[in-house]
């Protein structure tokens, strides 16, 4: 199979359908997160939306997190009077219903019980003026306590880039090797990197991004287009470009000696669930001397 | 060689697994924060070659004699919950640490880690996912998981015969008036010494230490 031929394939396997129960579930999480806050903040109108990969369309299967922005208007005092309030009052309207696991910005949603990952971020902040355009974000634990942002300007940035599809690869090769940098910044960079390569094939973007990570001396700087000069990405790209470069040198290595699908494995073939229960049910029986879990709580 | 990861700087055995990694499993990711070394990324259950699923992990390793290697599934799949062998911290009971902690040091390598129980692991959470019956049984919890995983590791049962043996395991000499563990009443020159001196062969002085300790307190790591 030809190299774009097998990158499309390996991207079809990460779509996630508007039919499936994956997106089925978040649909309905997002309903009881909206039904949550309006009824929470009666007097309020915040303004709640998806964000994050879904309006940017570079959600991909194998880490697909749904954010939910809600936003209050500049002078709604409903949620809070400081962005530290409504960040923590937000909180605990959704800790009605979830666990809330508190990120930098946002509010990590868990099922209640058992800590299940709904995949699902809610993002509380609060408009800058009346025109419902610029954001300010609470940074919870950050050195600013806030940061000013633009949804949309993101959105476009991203929507509007015309690698949209080398994103979603470079995210699932960044999943499976668990590096750590924030999805939005990693998809600024290649979006910087991918700039002089559009109209090139996946293959070739790809590789051009690989290449330029590993042969950078320093960090690459990026510019956040909703906040040019206040939102300083520098340190995260800092901290992070050791792994990034040491990864993209070696991803290069085993992509020279053994091709495509040792980076993204072979693609999945199209055996019912059926088949596949077999398969690992066949697996089991190869265990000589298993391993038995245990749990040290009773 | 014993010691040795002991003495090199967490980066230095940060890069030797990594470079032990590449082959079999390049999408893990290597990284260390002070003393902690980390591996992160999709843990692919393999089976002759096939990918059969993939979980996102995180294992804080650890070389040490004491301390088995800690995972955690970070995808959000699994629930913390008793029955799935997740504890309410995150992490995943993949054993009886001491189970792993047995191996001599040269055994213990990450690969063997990943080939084995964290394969055994998720190839076990892939398949309760769909309803099936496991081939091979979880371990009771708490207390009584150990007397199972410890009785089985010196060939014995019941709980104070399985302490009595960790005891005088535990000890740096034997002594023949011990009363035998066995239960016998019979000093231990005269019953169990012979299969005493072989278990100790096997099952080093340190393990049945840490073993005792673990029955008094479960859930140390």
């Amino acid at each position: 199979m030809e190299s774009q031929q097998y990158l499309e394939s390996i991207l079809k396997a990460q779509d996630l359908d508007d039919n499936s129960q994956e997106l089925n579930d978040l649909q309905t999480h997002r309903k009881d997160v909206e039904r949550l806050l309006r009824e929470g903040f009666p007097n309020s109108s915040p303004t709640i939306r998806y964000g994050g990969s879904r309006a940017k369309t570079t959600l991909i299967r194998e880490s697909y997190d749904l954010d939910i922005i809600c936003y209050f208007p500049c002078d709604d005092t409903g949620a809070g009077t400081t962005l530290k309030e409504i960040f923590e009052n937000t909180s605990k309207k959704l800790a009605e219903n979830y666990y809330v696991d508190p990120k930098t910005s946002a509010l990590r949603l868990k099922d209640k019980q058992y800590k299940l990952d709904f995949h699902i971020d809610v993002v509380p902040g609060r408009y800058v003026d009346a025109s419902k355009s610029d954001c300010f974000i609470y940074q919870n634990g950050a050195d600013k306590d806030r940061l000013k942002t633009n949804l949309d300007v993101h959105i476009n940035h991203v929507k509007n880039s015309g690698v949209v599809p080398a994103i979603r690869l470079l995210k699932l090769w960044k999943t499976r090797r668990g590096l750590q940098l924030k999805h939005f910044v990693f998809e600024l960079l290649i979006i910087k990197l991918l700039k002089v390569k559009k109209n090139s094939s996946l293959e070739t973007q790809l590789k051009h991004v690989w290449t330029s990570l590993k042969d950078a001396q320093e960090p690459i700087s990026i510019e956040d287009p909703a906040n040019p000069t206040g939102n300083d990405l520098s340190e995260l790209i800092q901290s992070a470009w050791v792994q990034f470069s040491d990864r993209s040198r070696a991803t290069l290595t085993l992509l020279e000696q053994s091709g495509w699908e040792a980076i993204f494995g072979p693609l999945e073939d199209e055996k019912n669930d059926a088949g596949k229960t077999h398969q690992f049910v066949r697996a089991a029986a190869t265990v000589s001397s298993p391993t038995r879990p245990w749990l040290p709580k009773k | 060689m014993r010691g040795h990861f002991l003495k090199i700087s967490p980066g230095t055995r940060a890069r030797e697994l990594q470079s032990d990694l590449e082959m079999k499993f390049p999408d893990l990711t290597v990284s260390y924060t002070g003393s902690r070394i980390l591996i992160r990324g999709a843990f692919p259950v393999l089976d002759s070659g096939l990918v059969l699923d993939r979980y996102q992990i995180e294992i804080e390793w650890s070389d040490t004699d004491s301390e088995a290697p800690l995972l955690y599934e970070t995808g959000g799949r699994i629930p913390w919950i008793g029955n799935r062998h997740v504890n309410t911290d995150g992490r995943a009971c993949v054993f009886v640490p001491e189970e792993w902690l047995i191996h001599p040091r040269e055994e213990r390598t990450l690969i063997r880690y990943l080939d084995g129980p964290v394969r055994d692991f998720f190839l076990w959470q892939s398949l309760f996912e769909r309803g099936e019956s496991v081939r091979w049984r979880d371990r009771s919890h708490g207390i009584v998981g150990l007397i199972e995983s410890y009785g089985e590791m010196i060939g014995l049962e019941g709980e104070s015969a399985i302490r009595c043996c960790l005891e005088y395991l535990s000890k740096e000499q034997l002594k023949g008036h011990w009363t035998c563990y066995c239960g016998s009443a019979k000093r231990i020159r005269n019953c169990h010494l012979e299969e005493l001196r072989a278990l100790r062969l096997r099952i080093p002085q340190h393990i049945a230490h840490l073993a005792l300790t673990r029955l008094d307190n479960p859930t140390m790591r």
